[in-house]
Formats: structure tokens, sequence, C-alpha cells
């Protein structure tokens, strides 16, 4: 009989993945919101030996934090030493007397640490036990979110310029999160009748007036007209549509529509996004409805908005030799190919995308992304002096490389919501004078902001005010 | 299941998988069950037999043991394990976007993209034909 091969992965030293973090959860306490996703890929999730310091105490105990600080800065010191021998014996004694938890956690060899292995090998040791740090902490931090660790662990995180900001946690509104993901595509997409029934879709007040699903809908409300003095800047769909530079340019066109459809007030005081993408088509289209789960790009409505911030993010960034020129050498830096750089670059600057089939090209393989850098969810809140969702500076291209830490599970690692505080992982490159616009792992690219900054706030002023500067 | 599988070779801005091995298939499933997850439905066993993985810009819906040409996409079951979700048995995450992750709901019988970090419900859909449309089209 052949062994499932799923079981057979797994199979060594230890028990199957799933069971494992199972125990881990129940153990630790961890996240009592409904997720308890954005693990860290390969992150080491696993039940610490019985009796570790980590069982049932919350993670990393005070000595264990304090032996993680000590560590990270004894090999900050060491890594460039001439002779590892003295720092090996250090370091056998250092591990023999952490705790079981932190042992198990750390898994350090020190081995790794001689430096009779080549030139560089203690270096690149000391480096690479400095990243397991940070990837043991943020994990840890995500699971026992104190104040404690916090100002702990930021210290180490300093170094690699990032560190756990502590926000209040805000609901996000429904149209806002549509008018984020419409204004990355630069399109609506109409939503499908089980969205509308889960309260997702076209509200229930345009649903009786327009009958967009096409279910012959009895007793549909009868047109109306708004009051002259009607107060559009109060109505929630057009707040969010605002927060879009793009999306703001249909903002005249759906007035004029709903005027044009008669569509009455309390249709309009309801309005969801969806229903605008409706509204907007059928008066586009000569009064045509769109089907459910249809595209309809912005540009197509009105010809001066653009295609999206994810195409022009990357078509602005392909005119930027500088930026071009950092992305080359990072991809050349990891032995990626001439002819898969050539491609990319073309499919860059030509078309604003970067998915290549990648089984033409030898490898490595990267993977590059377009990512919002922080705070998104709360623009809403940011009103009229924020810049706004798809300005092209609160985004940063992400190139992720196999086997090495990516951005979902560095940047991510501690999003984690404790009762009503969010704890986030803040970017220190993204300063007032400097923005980044390429990441790769824990490295950052920066460039000079535009001059209008100053009259504009980004998500991470705001994320600092409201903690106080702190 | 075709018809969207030619959709999608047709609009040429998506990589598409290899067809995934059958007793993969099987085997993921049995693996699941066993660890007391969410099976994966049986749509997505069905669409991963046409094309074992897809990705384009906009998204990207993961495989049942990507090997060889497949070996790009992320694994479906260790991707659940990783996300390590507290409704496990219940909700699978199959795919996702820049924002949100595509689950399949079995409490509900839906197809749902939520919000990485929120894990607000952004879209539902019925069937998975709709949920790759509205990802990758």
């Amino acid at each position: 009989m052949v062994d499932n091969v799923y079981k057979k992965e797994n199979s060594g030293e230890e028990a199957p993945k799933r069971k494992r973090q199972r125990i881990r959860v129940s153990v630790s306490n961890a996240t009592p919101v409904g997720i308890a996703h954005r693990a860290m890929a390969g992150g080491g999730g696993g039940t610490p030996p019985s009796g570790g310091s980590g069982v049932g105490t919350g993670g990393f105990s005070e000595t264990d934090v304090i032996d993680i600080k000590l560590l990270d800065s004894f090999l900050r010191v060491h890594a460039y030493d001439d002779d590892s021998f003295k720092m090996c014996g250090e370091l056998i004694n250092k591990n023999r007397d952490y705790s079981p938890y932190l042992r198990h956690k750390l898994k350090m060899d020190t081995r790794n640490f001689d430096s009779r292995k080549g030139p560089n090998a203690l270096r690149e040791a000391c480096e690479a036990m400095r990243q397991k740090i940070v990837r043991v902490i943020l994990e840890d931090f995500r699971h026992n979110p104190t104040e404690e660790k916090r100002i702990a662990y930021n210290e180490i995180l300093k170094a690699h310029g990032r560190k756990i900001e502590r926000i209040p946690d805000v609901k996000t509104e429904h149209n806002v999160q549509m008018v984020i993901r419409a204004a990355f595509e630069g399109e609506f997409t109409t939503p499908t009748e089980v969205s509308t029934q889960s309260g997702q879709g076209y509200s229930h007040g345009y649903v009786k007036f327009a009958d967009p699903h096409g279910n012959n809908t009895s007793g549909l409300i009868a047109g109306g007209k708004l009051p002259e003095n009607y107060d559009w800047e109060s109505n929630p769909a057009i707040q969010a549509m605002s927060l879009s530079e793009n999306m703001s340019k249909l903002i005249p066109d759906l007035k004029a529509a709903i005027k044009n459809q008669h569509i009455p007030q309390e249709v309009v005081d309801g309005m969801t996004i969806s229903d605008v993408a409706h509204i907007l088509y059928k008066e586009k289209n000569g009064g045509q409805a769109p089907a459910d789960n249809q595209k309809i790009q912005f540009n197509r409505l009105n010809e001066e908005c653009d295609e999206g911030a994810r195409i022009k993010f990357w078509k602005e960034f392909g005119k930027d030799n500088e930026k071009m020129s950092s992305l080359r050498k990072v991809l050349e830096s990891r032995g990626v190919c001439k002819e898969y750089i050539n491609d990319l670059f073309e499919q860059i600057k030509e078309r604003g995308t970067t998915t290549l089939n990648v089984n033409k090209y030898p490898e490595p393989h990267p993977k590059l992304s377009v990512h919002h850098k922080m705070y998104v969810q709360d623009a809403a809140l940011l009103k009229e002096n924020a810049m706004k969702i798809d300005d092209l500076e609160n985004f940063a291209a992400v190139v992720d490389f196999p086997n090495e830490q990516n951005h979902e599970g560095f940047e991510h690692a501690v999003d984690t919501i404790r009762d009503d505080t969010a704890f986030r992982l803040v970017n220190l490159h993204d300063t007032e004078k400097e923005t980044v616009y390429l990441q790769v792992g824990t490295e950052s690219y920066t460039t000079p902001r535009r001059n209008d900054y100053t009259d504009r706030k980004t998500y991470r002023d705001f994320a600092v005010d409201r903690e106080g500067g702190r | 299941m075709k018809d969207l599988v030619d959709k999608l070779k047709a609009s040429g801005v998506i990589v598409m998988g290899g067809r995934a091995d059958v007793h993969h298939n099987i085997d993921a499933r049995k693996y699941l069950a066993e660890e007391e997850m969410a099976v994966f439905p049986d749509e997505y066993f069905s669409l991963v037999k046409y094309s074992n993985g897809l990705r384009s810009d906009k998204g990207e819906l993961y495989a049942i043991l990507p090997l060889d040409d497949n070996r790009n996409f992320k694994d479906a079951v260790r991707m659940n394990e990783e996300l390590d979700r507290e409704d496990y048995d219940t909700v699978s995450v199959l795919g996702e976007t820049s924002y949100d992750y595509l689950v399949y709901d079995n409490s509900v019988s839906q197809y749902q993209l939520r919000d990485k970090i929120k894990d607000d419900v952004v879209f539902s859909f019925s069937s998975i034909i709709q949920a790759v449309e509205y990802m990758f089209l």
C-alpha cells in the first residue's frame, strides 16, 4: 500500500504539523479574534517540549526575553570577529543556560559559527541567527502581545528598521473595503446574488428600486426626486469614493446619473458601491444593466480615469531608472537569469504587470507584487487631509524569493487584534522625507518624498498620532 | 468547469498549472479528514484536475501538492496548516488576492473573499466558477 503523500512529506522526527499547531493554540491561548491566520510562513511553529517555560505561560518568559536581547547584541558585536573559537564556546554556554522552550524555538547549531568553514561563515551565521531571532519574537508577540514584550522586542527590531505599533482597532465600513479593492484594480465588480443576500452587494433599497439581479421583484419603489439641497458629502458611498483620486472623478457622473434615473432619496441615502457600479453602467450603456459578477472598468465609464493603482504603480515604476536599476540589482544578486529580467522589465514598462510563466526560465523565480504599506483599512478616518488611498506613495513593490523570509511572514507577522487594540509592524524607513518604494525581505529601498507630502497624512502618521507619538 | 478553464487560457495573462494527480487529490482529502480539518469542496478538486493552481497579478489559487512545473504555486493543504485558523474544521482557504483570502465556508456553503487582516467577508459566491472569474478575469 502506498503512503499518503501529505503524511509522507511530514514523516520524520516530528508529528504531523496540523496536530502540533492545534496543541500550540490551546496552550498559548492565542488570538482571541476569529482569525489566527497570517502565521509566519516557515516560522517553525510547534509544540514546545514539555516542561518548557513557554508552556501555559504565554510564550517567552521574562528571562527568555532578556536572554534573547543579550544574544542579539552578542551576535551583532561578534559578527566580524577574526576567530570564532571563543565565541562558539560562549554560545554553547549560553545555549545550555536557556530554557528548554527558548532552546526549542532558536534551534541554534553552534557549529555554523565556526570561522574555519570559510571567510564569511561567522558573519553569515550571525546574520542568519539574528533573522531567526526576529522571526521567533514576532511569532511570540502575535500570540502574546504584552506591552513589556513590545518595548523589549522594539529594541531588537530597531536594527532591522521596524517597530511594533499599537493602534486602536476600528471597524472598516464595507463601502470603504470595496473602494480600496476597486481603486487598486481600477474597476468595479458587480455583486453576485449571494453577495447581495449576505449584505455585501446591492442595498436593500436599490434592489427594491432597480431589481439589479433581474428577479422581477414585486413591490418595486417608484422613482423619486432628490431635494435641491441634498447633502452629497455626507452620503456614505460618496464619502468612500472620495478616498480614491481615481474614483472621485466618477462622482459628478454619479450625481448626474442618479438625477437622470430618478432614484429616490431614500435609496440614495443607503446607496452602496455596488449600487454605484450598477447606476453608472446603466447610464453609460443606454439603460442596459450589467450582469452579476461583471467587471466595469473606470476608464470605460469616464476616460479621465486611469487603469487602477496596481497597473499604474508598475508603469510609473518602469519609467523610473533609479527604481528599475535597484530592482535589477536585487534580482541579479539572487541569480535570477537575464532572460527573466529582460522579459519582466518589458512587461512592467508596457503592461504594468509582473506575472510571467516561470517554467520557461531557470530558477530562482522571484514573485513580485504591490502592497499598500499599512493601515489602509483606517483610510476613512484620515478624512480630508489624507493622501488618497490610491496615491502611489502609499504603495511599495515587494519581491519575494523562495527560501527567504517572505513579505507576508515578516511585515504581517504581528497583525493581531486584542480587545480594541490592533498591533502592526511599521517600517521606520518610511519617514516624512523618504518613502519606501521597494521591499525585499527585511531590506527597504527609499526615495525622497514628493514636495506636497507636508500637506497630507499617510497611514503611518495616523498610527503614530493615535498612539500619542510613542 | 472546462468552459472556465478555456476562458482563463484565452485571457493570456494567467499562469495555469498542469493537471493535478488524481491520487494526490485523494491523499489530500484523506489527510484533511484525518487531521479534522475542513475538506476542500468537490468543485475545487474538479478545477485542479484541469489546472493545478492559477496565478496572475490579481491573485493565486493554491494547488494540490505542487511539484515540477507547478512548484511555484502554494500548496493548499500546507497553507491551511500555516494560516492556522481557529475555524479550521469548517473553513478552507483556497487562494488569495492582494487584500483577501478566498475561503470556502462549509457552514453556509459559500465561497467568500475575506479581508486578510480583519477576516470580514467582502464578497460571496455560490460557485467556484464565480469566485475564479472574480479573481482572475
